[in-house]
């Protein structure tokens, strides 16, 4: 009976006309391939870093817990969060280009990927990407700019190619499976203007080889709610971890509050890896590695992880093991043009063993 | 043969079950649309030359398969409407089955339209979905009590 039931009831199913014809529509649309040929930089890459001195965060980590009925916003404080409805994806060449973004209060973050059939390892990309609301160029952001320039100065700022064999969740999973050997991913932060808007248009621009691609974006609402909480305290201030009602979602987010130091935190991020859902029979279910909004701007902090959808038995608690913070500090630049200057910078807390219990 | 009339080709060949293993993946018409779009506009841009036309038909499915997971797994972006909205029944039997079908977890979904209706055996579907054929068995067999169980249920009524 089932069988050929169902059989018969998709025998029925298929594609429209319109929609094949849309799809080659689509396909002829497509920018024509434009090959952004590697170049070689001899990469100085400059690196700022800031060791803070041993601090014992577990004393520090004062954990209270507590239930929320509702929560609106994933991993939002009182920011409301929204995302790009629909990620743009194009061609250059081999190479396949994916556009998308989320916004978090005032300000909007871009992350462009270029994934590519080959290792483009030693290579550093480049790209400027001019967003615009009604025709108005948005604001660069803070830390986290609008550009990957060439050279800044006398360094060249452009991001690496990674390797995607090292990499287990998020887009690149997918990638790597359609054969794809290695990626760059490039942030752009804005400042979103007071009238919050939805229709957004792109200009991206390749500063060393020329061209450019414009585009269009739209942000849509999103609202999930979360039934369960639980705050940490660190050195560098407080992060909120936020559990749906069913435990299969988690968000944190960081309380963006400045210390007696002068120092502001920004942002927490999850590590894929350090994320375990506990089932009610004590089974360990390692995070499903989708969904992570895992770079933290220092505005825009977005983050996800859930359960393998494949897991039946209810989840009663999520545990955390590391957890990465974002600070902003002002600090004294000696060299040429010297003063204070604003720096971010992270640190990572390990071994936290916080486990958020919804029994 | 140019780009476009080889995907045309490819989607007179392939398009049906591209987009009924969408529609009984995500049971909505607008999410199959979706993938059924995606996963031509993938062939186009990057899938590689084939042997062999089966090596075709089994990297279409899989990226369909791959296209509908990354649907669902973008929850703010997930579509919910009812298979049988995209097919309407045209008996009794066909309406019992929609709903038993409406109510079959995700998991199961792919596995089942893949041995029920593409025909392919367990080691066929493991290799096709990159799956243990221990696994796609016991999705298999899963799959099918639940709709066995369901229906036994449903005539018992």
């Amino acid at each position: 009976m089932t069988e050929q039931t169902y059989r018969d009831l998709f025998d029925r199913a298929g594609p429209s006309p319109a929609l094949i014809e849309d799809t080659l529509t689509a396909a002829e649309d497509r920018p024509a391939g434009r090959r952004v040929p590697a170049r070689r930089l001899a990469a100085a890459v400059l690196c700022l870093a800031v060791v803070l001195g041993a601090v014992n965060y577990q004393a520090l980590a004062a954990g209270v817990q507590w239930m929320v009925r509702y929560f609106t916003g994933v991993g939002a404080s009182a920011a409301p969060v929204m995302v790009v409805e629909e990620a743009d994806q194009w061609t250059e060449g081999n190479w396949l280009c994916h556009l998308d973004g989320v916004s978090q209060g005032d300000y909007l973050l871009l992350e462009l990927y270029l994934v590519s059939p080959e290792e483009e390892a030693h290579q550093l990309a480049t790209r400027k990407l001019q967003v615009y609301a009604d025709g108005v160029p948005l604001e660069q952001g803070d830390q986290v700019y609008s550009e990957w320039l060439p050279y800044g100065g006398f360094a060249p700022q452009g991001q690496p190619w990674i390797s995607l064999a090292g990499l287990d969740c998020g887009p690149e999973v997918v990638w790597k499976e359609e054969g794809y050997q290695a990626r760059v991913h490039m942030p752009f932060l804005y400042k979103l203007p007071e009238e919050m808007p939805t229709e957004l248009t792109y200009e991206l621009l390749d500063l060393e080889e020329g061209g450019s691609r414009t585009g269009s974006l739209t942000l849509i609402s999103v609202e999930a709610q979360a039934a369960w909480s639980d705050s940490r305290t660190f050195a560098e201030g407080t992060v909120t971890a936020l559990v749906s009602e069913d435990g299969r979602q988690l968000s944190v987010y960081a309380h963006q509050a400045e210390n007696e130091d002068g120092l502001l935190l920004t942002g927490a991020s999850l590590f894929h890896h350090q994320v375990t859902f506990i089932g009610a029979s004590g089974t360990r279910y390692p995070d499903a590695g989708e969904g992570f909004r895992s770079f933290t701007s220092g505005h825009v902090n977005v983050q996800l992880a859930a359960a393998p959808s494949w897991v039946e038995e209810p989840i009663v608690a999520v545990e955390i093991g590391a957890i990465q913070l974002v600070y902003e500090y002002d600090t004294w630049w000696d060299g040429l043009g010297g003063g204070m200057v604003r720096t971010q910078d992270t640190v990572t807390y390990g071994d936290l063993e916080w486990v958020i219990s919804f029994t | 043969m140019g780009e476009d009339a080889g995907l045309r080709q490819a989607m007179e060949t392939y398009g049906d079950m591209v987009y009924r293993l969408a529609l009984a993946q995500t049971q909505s018409s607008h999410d199959a649309d979706d993938v059924f779009q995606e996963v031509f506009l993938r062939y186009l841009r990057s899938a590689p030359a084939f042997r062999e036309e089966e090596h075709r038909k089994a990297w279409l499915l899989r990226v369909t398969v791959n296209c509908c997971k990354k649907l669902h797994g973008s929850f703010w972006r997930r579509h919910t409407v009812a298979l049988s909205e995209a097919i309407p029944a045209q008996n009794q039997e066909e309406q019992e089955l929609l709903s038993l079908l409406e109510g079959l977890p995700q998991k199961y979904r792919a596995v089942l339209h893949l041995y029920y209706y593409e025909g392919y055996d367990t080691g066929e579907i493991a290799v096709i979905l990159g799956r243990s054929p221990n696994t796609v068995r016991s999705q298999l067999a899963r799959g099918r009590a639940l709709l066995r169980d369901a229906w036994k249920g449903a005539e018992e009524l």
